[in-house]
């Protein structure tokens, strides 16, 4: 297609029309969809002065389970990890082309971004394929240069916002009413960020529970990341496998 | 002759490095930037589509583009391609307007996937530099993305001219990129205030397709009928300024009552006339106003006060 | 000047194999695949060999595509012999590297919607570690180890019969048992699914063998497959 005919093309989709677009079918689903879930569930919490993050280590192709133990979860700097659910081999991508720009920004300034600035990063990277998205979602934990838990959540665009925590995935509309009511106390405009890691687990531990017994793409595994400031802890226990 | 199949990546020498395959996406699918390569005007005039890799260069930035397909069309199809996938967050009410003491914009906060209120506490106007201030309606990430660019625009406009850029010419930075992404899918209704020493304060509405105008009041977004119910009755150019803060959480209350894809808090700032923007408030209550006006009318706020009255 | 035909990709594979299957037993990988090609619903081809060999120690199985499988090992033997060329007396490339490699090749055309419609079970052991490499690719480019992997509509019918029998200490006739028996269950179940089956064992001394291709046992005179299922219900409603 040359260049002519692309504007063509272009000109006559905006002088079209047509809000009614969910009648026809369009051209990309009749050939092959470029997309396709393998969900899963990410949640996190950010505390005082540490982060836990949660993952399900499964990896499902419409009701069929591909893998039990893939993680959703990579580790980016000492402080930072991400969390993505969503499409594997587009998240596979994004951790990849994370990883790299962030070895490229230790290369030109002689340390690790914050967690602050690589939450700018990955908003930028996703929204550098607006136009033909990665099918991640990602939840960017951490602790940030003053020693706080912080968490920033995106939408597969690159729109986002810090959070005092959060959840992603199939199964967030199961555990997000349950952070709201345990960790951010539901209609409090100014939550406390909670300092006890015990509580936080085990909320976190709860609701991923809970998010495996009711949601057919989550379970089989759960993976736990501490961030503090002794750096980054990892724990796996098992999780319902049916 | 074509053969239809775009092999070519693979009569490169390097096709099979290990490096060729991960350096390739991030050149690919990744914003450069590397501004330095596209500054020059014309790059910035025109948009540079590469439809051999499939990406468009604009604005210094290089965005990967779903190769082989007009990419309105790809964009309208996207939510059949992958469940929540185009569930980009939506629903806003957001108000700006001019009275005699400069600009009062309110916002509420909420954003919604498809039913799911994905957050209550979304900031809505993006604080673009320190007399600037930009809403956000629409494709969150449009806007965010898009005003944090202007951002970048209106600082290097003032290391050349020295001079602060006027807010006409900031506003149509903003109208300029819509207009140059007109047709792929960009989703955003913004209200750019601010305020200049030469001028005061000005409130300039601009939109995906690149839609831009001066205006007095405007509000934007699926609560801004009820909005703009509110703020035609009671609008007067002479208000007060608590007047005019008054006015703004009113009409922000009232849509958040009446439409459910708004809600949350409202946030209300205040543009001066002097060069400057002050955050008045940063989290109202919603559900407190209510009732709140509500009571300050004699009402309860239950909307059920005449039930016990009817005598049939 | 305007190209008239637009361009266009392929929207399905034409001629393609059926399910593969590679499990990982105590002293190697035991990979399956029949020899049967599809194509528009019939056996076009009745031996085909669908697991090659890419590397000293490392062999794919594929599913999908015959023409894109042809391709990709055109693409993985020029691989492998500029690992040879160099004669730098290292192997670059081991099993999970060609695994990595297919997946990048996946993600990458799927980039360009314009896919491979492949997806490959790698096997392998490492040339230095002499570890056992399982792994798997898809057409979109997700790729996973496993201690058992499957492709295609195996997926569907022998994770119940592979799911906790495949352990570390499965013997090489065990893990050959448990093949046996997917492929039966396939041969039942799956239209495209041949009954001539090629094994290929990998062993953690980078012995390949490549095997000649066996007919499964199956029965088809069963019962109820004589007798139309509703007469029989029948004959029990009457006879009650």
């Amino acid at each position: 297609m040359s260049k002519m005919d692309f504007h063509a093309k272009l000109a006559g989709n905006i002088f079209k029309i047509d809000n009614d677009d969910t009648e026809k079918a369009p051209a990309m689903e009749r050939g092959f969809n470029p997309y396709v879930t393998n969900e899963g569930t990410v949640a996190a919490v950010a505390g005082k002065d540490f982060c836990k993050v949660v993952g399900d280590t499964r990896c499902s192709l419409g009701y069929t389970i591909l893998s039990r133990d893939l993680s959703k979860i990579t580790k980016l700097t000492d402080k930072v990890v991400v969390a993505t659910a969503g499409m594997r081999a587009d998240a596979i991508a994004l951790h990849k082309v994370l990883l790299t720009r962030i070895k490229t920004y230790k290369a030109k300034f002689h340390k690790y971004p914050d967690i602050d600035v690589i939450a700018r990063m990955l908003g930028n990277t996703l929204y550098g394929r607006r136009f033909f998205p990665y099918y991640t979602f990602n939840l960017l934990c951490g602790i940030n240069s003053e020693g706080e838990g912080a968490i920033y959540g995106y939408d597969a665009v690159g729109s986002y916002d810090r959070v005092n925590c959060g959840a992603m995935g199939s199964g967030s509309e199961l555990i997000v009413p349950i952070l709201d009511n345990q960790i951010k106390d539901h209609n409090v405009l100014e939550p406390e960020a909670p300092s006890d890691t015990e509580i936080v687990e085990n909320v976190l531990r709860d609701s991923m529970h809970a998010a495996a017994e009711r949601d057919i793409y989550t379970g089989d595994g759960l993976e736990m990341f501490t961030i503090d400031k002794d750096g980054i802890r990892f724990e796996k226990e098992p999780l319902r496998r049916d | 002759m074509d053969f239809g199949n775009d092999l070519d990546f693979l009569d490169q020498p390097e096709f099979g490095e290990p490096d060729f395959f991960t350096k390739a996406p991030i050149e690919l699918m990744g914003p450069t930037l590397g501004l330095d390569i596209h500054q020059n005007e014309a790059d910035f005039e025109e948009a540079d589509i590469n439809e051999d890799i499939g990406e468009i260069k604009s604005e210094g930035f290089c965005f990967k583009l779903a190769p082989d397909e007009c990419p309105s069309e790809f964009a309208r199809s996207l939510k059949h391609l992958g469940p929540k996938l185009a569930d980009f967050k939506h629903g806003t009410t957001t108000l700006a307007f001019e009275y005699q003491d400069g600009i009062i914009v309110a916002v509420d906060a909420r954003a919604t996937q498809g039913a799911f209120i994905a957050s209550n506490k979304v900031r809505k106007v993006i604080e673009i530099n320190e007399y600037l201030l930009g809403t956000m309606a629409g494709g969150a990430a449009d806007c965010q993305f898009w005003e944090r660019y202007l951002a970048m625009q209106c600082r290097i406009y003032e290391l050349r001219n020295s001079e602060k850029i006027s807010i006409a010419a900031a506003s149509k930075i903003l109208a300029d990129i819509c207009y140059s992404y007109r047709g792929y899918g960009l989703s955003m209704g913004t209200m750019v205030a601010g305020s200049d020493l030469k001028k005061g304060a000005q409130l300039f509405y601009v939109d995906n397709d690149a839609t831009r105008v001066r205006g007095q009041l405007f509000s934007v977004g699926s609560g801004s009928p009820f909005a703009y119910g509110v703020l035609d009755t009671n609008y007067k150019w002479d208000l007060t300024t608590e007047e005019a803060i008054a006015l703004g959480i009113r009409a922000i209350s009232s849509a958040t009552h009446k439409d459910s894809a708004s809600g949350g808090v409202v946030r209300v700032y205040h543009v001066n006339n002097q060069g400057g923007w002050t955050k008045i408030h940063d989290q109202l209550d919603v559900n407190e106003d209510h009732y709140k006006f509500e009571n300050s009318k004699g009402l309860r706020g239950d909307g059920k006060e005449g039930f016990g009255k009817l005598k049939l | 000047m305007l190209d008239p035909t637009p361009k266009t990709a392929k929207d399905h594979p034409e001629i393609s194999g059926g399910s593969t299957i590679g499990i990982k037993y105590d002293k190697g990988v035991l990979l399956a695949a029949d020899t049967h090609l599809m194509y528009a619903g019939c056996y076009w081809y009745k031996d085909a060999q669908r697991i090659h060999k890419v590397a000293d120690n490392c062999v794919i199985a594929s599913s999908g595509d015959y023409a894109d499988l042809q391709m990709l090992l055109k693409k993985l033997k020029d691989k492998n012999d500029y690992d040879i060329i160099a004669e730098d007396g290292h192997q670059h490339y081991e099993p999970k590297d060609y695994c990595k490699w297919l997946a990048n090749v996946h993600f990458n055309k799927r980039m360009r919607v314009d896919p491979y419609y492949n997806s490959h079970i790698v096997a392998g052991v490492d040339s230095k570690s002499g570890d056992k490499f399982l792994g798997t690719v898809d057409v979109h480019g997700n790729n996973f180890e496993g201690n058992y992997v499957l492709t295609g509509i195996a997926n569907y019918f022998c994770n119940a019969i592979l799911d906790g029998n495949v352990t570390d200490d499965l013997t090489l006739e065990g893990a050959r048992e448990l093949m046996t028996k997917c492929f039966t269950v396939l041969y039942y179940k799956d239209k495209s699914q041949g009954d001539k089956i090629q094994y290929v064992t990998i062993d953690t001394d980078s012995n390949v063998n490549f095997e000649d291709p066996v007919t499964l046992e199956s029965k088809w005179d069963y019962h109820f497959t004589k007798h139309l299922t509703n007469d029989h219900t029948r004959d029990v409603r009457f006879k009650n």
